[in-house]
């Protein structure tokens, strides 16, 4: 019973009802996503609409459900231990989607996310980092906005933040500003895309590269569609690669070009690139492998009743429970932290990386961005 | 006569301090100053592809309990500089919803609190908490908001 007890997090009770509404929450959207579908199949009108032209599917009923939620309703104060737990969920969903590729896939969209993102993450965020530093904004908003509007938001934020010895009111408005853009790109780049009949593989890219935080990054390509959700993660993946490089850049960039010979001393660099490194992707590309090898005993997703199979339907769920916690986390209150020079860095570099974005992914074409899985 | 006189440490909550301090002394009140430790920051600890959330956890609560010993300082500073004893106290939550318990313990007649005049969008922005103060405190509690100017 003693070692029983080591397998579970302390006061682990206090996380279920917030978990449990999340997974009832994610159930009933996932549901209503098959009631709109089932009706917009027999051709009714209302369900064409919401289908079609809404795009309403189970990723946005999660989202603008939970934010309805989130912030007209008094949340019981019981639930939101819970709800932050849930967010998390989308990582184990992300190292199942390894079995959405095969090694094909990761070497020609992976080596051009890579070179993608080498340019629009590490660029945004050396020169988000070298413009404060000409302009005279502190070391630590300068760092912890250089790498959250460069690597995956709020994630990267907190990575950075005590290497660059951020203070308190710097991270507020940084993470603030990070939650503002990345919702509002959330809402907006999924019906910009159709507008201009961008392909889902396109989109995916496009996500990838532009939307600044990780969570609304994967809600926008899956709402957008399965095709989009794969590149956008696999280019993602990409991405929080950079992320050790990006806090060992704000290092060499803050404290050890600046001379702080003590602050530099204090820092183990191996530790430092060992702790911010993202050991879950390697269990994503042990899918990877594993689907790639054509073991028969596992199937794949497309194989129904194998092990792949049923794997691919927890994934679903484990990216509705996650988009439920999302929902369900989007305060207006935090965006309203957004503000002073967070928020002029914020909105130039997710302008930018928009615009830019969008340009170099219609250069590129679908063909080199498609997830083909075989 | 009590006076709760809440800060952040910010410049207009520093004006609050003084104002405090002085109408506590001319009045012979019961002066007690409250700082709130807000955790909104480590509640994103657990963001999707967070890194070391450990030591991300422990800056943070290191970084706000060095916030909390500046206020707690600079309050000492202006009570010895005017020669008046007054209570400091510490509280962690959401600090509006602290603030509230320590109105309903302490009772105070006035409270007293920093506050930046707002205009147009910043003012729709804002959380405004003097703003809420004033809306969710009994009558029996008047609230005072000093601006943040020399």
């Amino acid at each position: 019973m003693k070692y029983l007890k080591h397998l579970f997090v302390a006061d682990c009770q206090k996380y279920i009802p917030g978990f449990l509404f999340c997974l009832i929450f994610a159930y009933l959207g996932m549901n209503l996503d098959r009631l709109i579908s089932n009706y917009h199949s027999e051709g009714i009108g209302w369900a064409t609409f919401l289908y079609e032209s809404a795009q309403m599917n189970y990723v946005a009923i999660l989202l603008l459900g939970g934010i309805l939620i989130r912030n007209t309703l008094p949340i019981p104060k019981a639930l939101l231990p819970g709800i932050a737990i849930a967010r998390p969920i989308i990582k184990p969903g992300i190292i199942i989607l390894g079995v959405h590729y095969v090694w094909a896939d990761v070497v020609r969209v992976g080596s051009v996310g890579l070179v993608l993102t080498a340019i629009f993450i590490f660029g945004t965020a050396v020169i988000v980092m070298w413009f404060c530093k000409r302009w005279g904004v502190s070391d630590g908003l300068g760092g912890i906005m250089g790498a959250g509007t460069g690597v995956c938001g709020v994630s990267a934020i907190i990575a950075t933040s005590p290497v660059v010895k951020a203070n308190p009111l710097e991270m507020a408005y940084a993470i603030g500003t990070i939650l503002l853009f990345g919702t509002l790109m959330l809402f907006t780049m999924p019906y910009i895309g159709n507008s201009i009949s961008l392909s889902e593989s396109q989109f995916g890219a496009w996500s990838a590269l532009a939307i600044l935080n990780t969570a609304q990054l994967v809600a926008a390509a899956e709402w957008y569609g399965t095709e989009a959700l794969n590149t956008a993660v696999l280019i993602n993946v990409a991405r929080i690669m950079f992320l050790p490089l990006v806090v060992l850049f704000a290092l060499w960039f803050y404290v050890l070009r600046a001379g702080n010979q003590e602050s530099a001393q204090k820092i183990n660099k191996w530790h430092l690139v060992r702790d911010k490194f993202p050991i879950f992707i390697l269990g994503f590309f042990l899918f990877v492998l594993l689907n790639s090898m054509n073991i028969e005993s596992l199937g794949g997703p497309g194989v129904v009743g194998s092990p792949f199979w049923a794997m691919n339907a927890v994934y679903t769920w484990c990216f509705a429970i996650g988009f439920a916690g999302i929902g369900l986390s989007i305060s207006i209150d935090d965006m309203k932290k957004a503000g002073g020079t967070a928020f002029t860095i914020g909105m130039t570099a997710s302008a930018v990386k928009m615009v830019l974005g969008l340009i170099v992914v219609l250069v590129i074409g679908s063909q080199l961005l498609r997830v083909t899985g075989v | 006569m009590k006076i709760l006189v809440c800060s952040d440490g910010e410049r207009h909550s520093k004006n609050a301090i003084k104002k405090a301090i002085s109408l506590g002394s001319s009045l012979s009140a019961d002066v007690t100053a409250l700082h709130v430790v807000d955790p909104w920051l480590k509640t994103f600890y657990n963001e999707i592809y967070s890194q070391g959330r450990q030591q991300y956890l422990e800056y943070v609560d290191q970084c706000l309990k060095e916030q909390a010993e500046q206020v707690r300082r600079g309050f000492d500073k202006e009570c010895i500089a005017k020669g008046f004893h007054a209570t400091f106290k510490l509280r962690h939550g959401e600090p509006l919803a602290e603030i509230l318990k320590e109105v309903s313990q302490f009772c105070p007649q006035l409270l007293i609190t920093g506050g930046k005049y707002l205009t147009g969008w910043k003012k729709f922005k804002s959380k405004n908490l003097p703003l809420h103060l004033t809306n969710k405190i009994g009558e029996a509690t008047k609230v005072m908001v000093v601006g943040g100017g020399p």
